[in-house]
């Protein structure tokens, strides 16, 4: 009998996007939606214990559809809407256009950008991946309570402003897929830097990658979706490299390069390969050339710096921030020496007074000009919220000292 | 101007050896090539297939028909690649394929297309597209050509409405061979009747997951031929 939870679970969280995607299409709540495919999924345990279909995601539209045309005649809305219902019926085959809109209203409505971003993950990962509320709290280490508040807010702010009921206009879909990237990004993020907590949560890494891989099945002409997936896959690939056993972060130039993953890299450079030939250069393909520049370098010292801010100086044009500032200082100092460095950071000190990665990359310049960086440490431990970061910089204060 | 398949197969364990740096060097020189042959006119189609091992392929057994998964290699070789060009002759298809950027390790075959169906456009379709490989085994011409017929009559019957494309070869006796030996890539006549399965056409399918493309190939009748083998598409 663990097979058939296996085989229902499998199905059901693959098909869940698409099937609540179109009962919204159908209904337009995404409570009913969901409520219809849960006692589809729930018959599905039942009815499967005598024989597994042939095809279990079309078994599970239809009783998910059932459902809904049930729940209408509950509330008698039946002959209005039973026409529509009848009409999808008749496309008994699954058409990859009618899918993936689907999909994309489902994504659309959980990460559209009136619902705020922690509320956009909680609900994404909630209703488009299938986890437990259980779950989602654990890989964000807070309380179950936060996160069903964070659901809660999320399906109120849907159904309030009615969200769900509208599907972007064509010339509103590049900022829609903007925002869903967004999301899915925060989500992958979580999973290796949270501010608190464990380092490395490889879940929410998994479930940003394969979210990622959707999207460019989905938006195949978007360039910045293939950018988005990139940029993750070359952060992937070097995950089992970027801590040590103490949990205490290996930067960049320390790592073994040797144990990045072959197979995550080669999607990386086939989905930046596949960004290029798109229209667009935007924030994530600009973030993927720069970090494919560094996962083909054979070691940090024959990075192609100059290749790097030629990419933060097109970075900074489309989406100027202090942070990227910052990191063009830092690619900055390894092209033309640590001076450079320092003296691209003077006009950053206001804007990243508070942040400890500006100390950090400050004290490194000043160490590698052969000047003392022990003050510059100090400040960044203490504004540092990160355990990993903070033993880092500990150990580099008590290298200086010693 | 006729048309011919330059498929690339390789050595998937070379390719997964390459450094990132030389990984990223050959997909770039390979976006150039492509780019090159359809600046010239000369390229109507080109993709990549996925690694083998995530392959599946059917095959006839006795009245049953076994599904198995990769990884697949003929004399330690996938078909992993393919450009759909067009050139004055078989003489030209051949020096295309000779400037073909990749490894030492991999060879490019040249068939004539005999029919074809281009969509260039297939990978700017929402969807997961699979490449369908028809490995027949056919001995002589005249078997060859009664293979493709069937082949032929069977995919439209049995396709479903997402058929992207896809070509079917002239038998293996018109066809080249290139690959390295001696340092140098140069044309060498295939024995490709000599091996037990020859690629008899190519072709692709667009659906909405990977299960699928899978119960699609359950359901085919191609395998009474050969096999059959599906592999998704890079999109690139």
């Amino acid at each position: 009998m663990a097979e058939l939870t296996d085989v229902v679970q499998q199905t059901v969280r693959r098909e869940r996007g698409r099937i609540v995607g179109a009962l919204l299409r159908l209904g337009g709540s995404l409570d009913a939606a969901e409520e219809a495919f849960q006692e589809a999924a729930l018959s599905a345990l039942e009815a499967w214990r005598r024989e597994i279909p042939a095809n279990p995601g079309a078994w599970l539209m239809t009783a998910a559809k059932n459902s809904v045309r049930d729940a209408w005649r509950h509330r008698a809305v039946a002959d209005a809407k039973s026409s529509v219902l009848a009409q999808d019926d008749v496309e008994s085959r699954e058409n990859p256009d009618t899918v993936s809109d689907d999909f994309l209203r489902l994504v659309f409505t959980c990460c559209h950008p009136e619902v705020s971003r922690d509320n956009q993950i909680a609900i994404t990962l909630k209703v488009v991946a299938g986890f437990e509320t259980a779950e989602i709290a654990r890989a964000f280490a807070c309380s179950e309570d936060t996160i069903s508040q964070r659901i809660l807010r999320a399906r109120q702010t849907i159904e309030e402003k009615r969200l769900s009921y509208t599907t972007p206009e064509r010339d509103e879909l590049g900022a829609r897929v903007s925002a869903v990237l967004g999301v899915v990004y925060a989500m992958f993020n979580e999973g290796h830097t949270g501010t608190t907590g464990p380092l490395m949560r490889l879940d929410l890494q998994a479930e940003g990658l394969r979210l990622g891989r959707l999207l460019c099945d989905l938006v195949p002409r978007d360039a910045e979706v293939f950018g988005l997936f990139a940029l993750m896959a070359f952060s992937a690939a070097r995950a089992g490299t970027r801590v040590d056993a103490d949990g205490v972060p290996i930067l960049l130039a320390a790592q073994d390069r040797a144990a990045w993953s072959k197979d995550l890299l080669r999607e990386g450079l086939m989905a930046l390969s596949r960004a290029r030939s798109l229209e667009g250069r935007g924030p994530y393909v600009l973030q993927a050339e720069i970090a494919a520049a560094h996962v083909t370098a054979p070691a940090w010292e024959q990075t192609d710096w100059a290749r790097i801010v030629a990419s933060y100086d097109e970075l900074g044009a489309v989406a100027p921030s202090p942070i990227v500032a910052l990191n063009r200082a830092i690619a900055l100092s390894m092209r033309d020496g640590p001076s450079a460095g320092l003296a691209a950071l003077a006009e950053l000190e206001g804007p990243l007074g508070d942040y400890h990665l500006f100390y950090a990359a400050r004290a490194d310049f000043l160490e590698r000009a052969g000047k003392n960086p022990s003050r510059d440490l100090r400040k960044a431990l203490a504004l540092v919220t990160n355990d990993g970061d903070r033993r880092l910089l500990e150990r580099r204060l008590a290298s200086q000292r010693s | 101007m006729p048309d011919y398949m330059l498929m690339v197969l390789e050595n998937e364990g070379e390719h997964a050896a390459q450094s990132p740096a030389a990984m990223a060097a050959l997909i770039e020189q390979r976006a150039q090539f492509a780019g090159r042959l359809r600046r010239a006119g000369k390229l109507r189609d080109h993709g990549r297939l996925r690694p083998s091992k995530e392959g599946k392929r059917a095959r006839r057994d006795g009245a049953r028909l076994v599904v198995e998964g990769g990884p697949f290699a003929q004399h330690g070789k996938a078909l992993n690649g393919y450009y759909w060009v067009q050139a004055a002759s078989v003489d030209e298809a051949t020096q295309l394929a000779i400037e073909c950027p990749a490894l030492a390790s991999d060879q490019i075959d040249i068939r004539p297309v005999m029919t074809g169906r281009g969509d260039s456009e297939k990978e700017a379709k929402p969807g997961k597209i699979f490449g369908v490989i028809v490995l027949g085994n056919a001995v002589t011409e005249d078997a060859w050509v009664e293979v493709m017929d069937r082949i032929d009559a069977e995919t439209h019957a049995n396709l479903p409405d997402s058929f992207v494309g896809g070509v079917r070869l002239e038998p293996p006796r018109s066809g080249r061979c290139v690959e390295t030996r001696g340092g140098r890539r140069a044309m060498f006549d295939g024995p490709f009747l000599e091996s037990k399965e020859v690629v008899g056409g190519l072709f692709f399918i667009r659906v909405t997951t990977e299960d699928e493309a899978v119960r699609w190939l359950e359901a085919t009748r191609h395998g009474v031929h050969g096999a059959i083998e599906i592999r998704e598409l890079w999109r690139s």
